[in-house]
């Protein structure tokens, strides 16, 4: 279940986004606004990494009463080696930023 | 919500009489369906996510039509729900309606696997071998006509229904249903033309459609005749309703087996 073609520059930002955060899971939204990018962006590319087997999903445990649980998200274990070698990738580059040269953090937080 | 089904039945019965004038049982074929499909969809409405704003109910739409994925390790995994509990910590109506756009096409602009492609032309497969055997053993009274547009409906109906109640999705099973009405229609024009050239040798003045007397003075000709466009087109508009009356029915009972409303 390997990365078949070069990864995009969204796709980078999202791998190397969850490889970054240290507490371990991720949400959906936090990463489309971290990043500055759409839902219809960041969620395909995580429904992809998690047919690959790239990411593991989970559901929180012990969400707040009033709203669902969220669904959560980490790389796995192939997904991190996956990290590592877009970060290696990227490193040889002269011109590769840390999210592929595109991705800018967003602005304003939004709610 | 009393005038979406007021419209639905409104628009069934006028389609019911348009095509009554040429065919009288679309009344049964193709406006019964459209009717029953109307109201199944304004009950689901009604009794849903109606409370919601507009964000949630998109997203909750594209949710149902996406219905549910499964992942390399065989596990079901519902991204409409995952996606619908983020909007739900989303308090900014701008930023709701941006985030649901976006989920939604998340959620719909990915296609499903190859499943349906396979399914599809396996039963279009099986239905040709067994329409060119029923032309051989005899036309009979009534030609394959008969049988191309009485049976392909149930098939249809129940090619949908099995893949939108066994994965709960809405989605899969339209898009198998219509492929397989497709692919069928493939299969059907294909053994048409084929017998029409077999019965023009054997019984030149009957139609292979109907089984009626028909004049025509060429091979050529009797193919064309059987494989006409509009013969096509009548087919098709008589077996739509039916991928859709499948998958939603299949929806619905899979969401009854579980108890989800």
């Amino acid at each position: 279940m390997g990365q078949s073609r070069k990864p995009t520059p969204q796709t980078i930002a999202v791998v190397l986004a969850l490889a970054d955060n240290s507490s371990g899971w991720s949400h959906g939204y936090h990463l489309c606004r971290q990043l500055g990018l759409k839902a219809g962006t960041v969620y395909p590319i995580l429904m992809r990494l998690a047919e690959r087997g790239q990411v593991e999903t989970a559901w929180e445990t012990d969400p707040p009463s009033g709203r669902p649980a969220r669904h959560l998200y980490r790389l796995s274990g192939e997904g991190a080696r996956f990290a590592e070698d877009v970060r290696a990738a990227a490193a040889d580059s002269p011109h590769a930023s840390r999210s592929g040269g595109v991705i800018r953090p967003a602005p304003s937080e939004a709610s | 919500m009393t005038a979406r089904p007021a419209a639905w039945i409104v628009g069934a019965l006028a389609v019911a009489l348009g095509l009554s004038m040429i065919a009288p049982g679309a009344v049964i074929v193709l406006a019964v369906p459209v009717a029953f499909v109307g109201s199944i969809l304004t009950r689901r409405r009604g009794t849903g996510h109606g409370d919601g704003d507009v964000a949630e109910r998109l997203l909750a739409a594209a949710a149902t039509i996406a219905g549910e994925r499964t992942s390399p390790d065989g596990e079901q995994v519902d991204w409409g729900a995952a996606l619908r509990a983020e909007l739900a910590t989303i308090r900014v109506p701008r930023e709701r309606r941006r985030f649901a756009v976006g989920a939604a096409v998340a959620l719909l602009g990915r296609p499903h696997s190859r499943r349906s492609l396979v399914v599809a032309a396996g039963v279009a497969v099986a239905f040709g071998a067994g329409l060119l055997g029923v032309s051989r053993a005899g036309l009979g009274d009534d030609g394959l006509g008969s049988v191309t547009m009485v049976l392909p409906p149930v098939l249809l109906f129940a090619i949908a229904y099995l893949c939108a109640r066994s994965t709960r999705s809405l989605r899969f099973g339209l898009e198998t249903g219509v492929l397989a009405a497709l692919t069928i229609l493939v299969a059907v024009a294909v053994v048409y033309g084929v017998e029409a050239a077999h019965w023009y040798h054997v019984a030149p003045d009957v139609s292979v459609l109907d089984g009626d007397h028909v004049v025509v003075d060429s091979t050529r000709a009797a193919v064309l005749a059987a494989v006409h466009p509009i013969i096509l087109l009548v087919h098709l508009v008589f077996w739509s309703p039916w991928p859709a009356l499948g998958a939603l029915a299949g929806v619905r009972a899979a969401r009854s087996a579980t108890g989800e409303a």
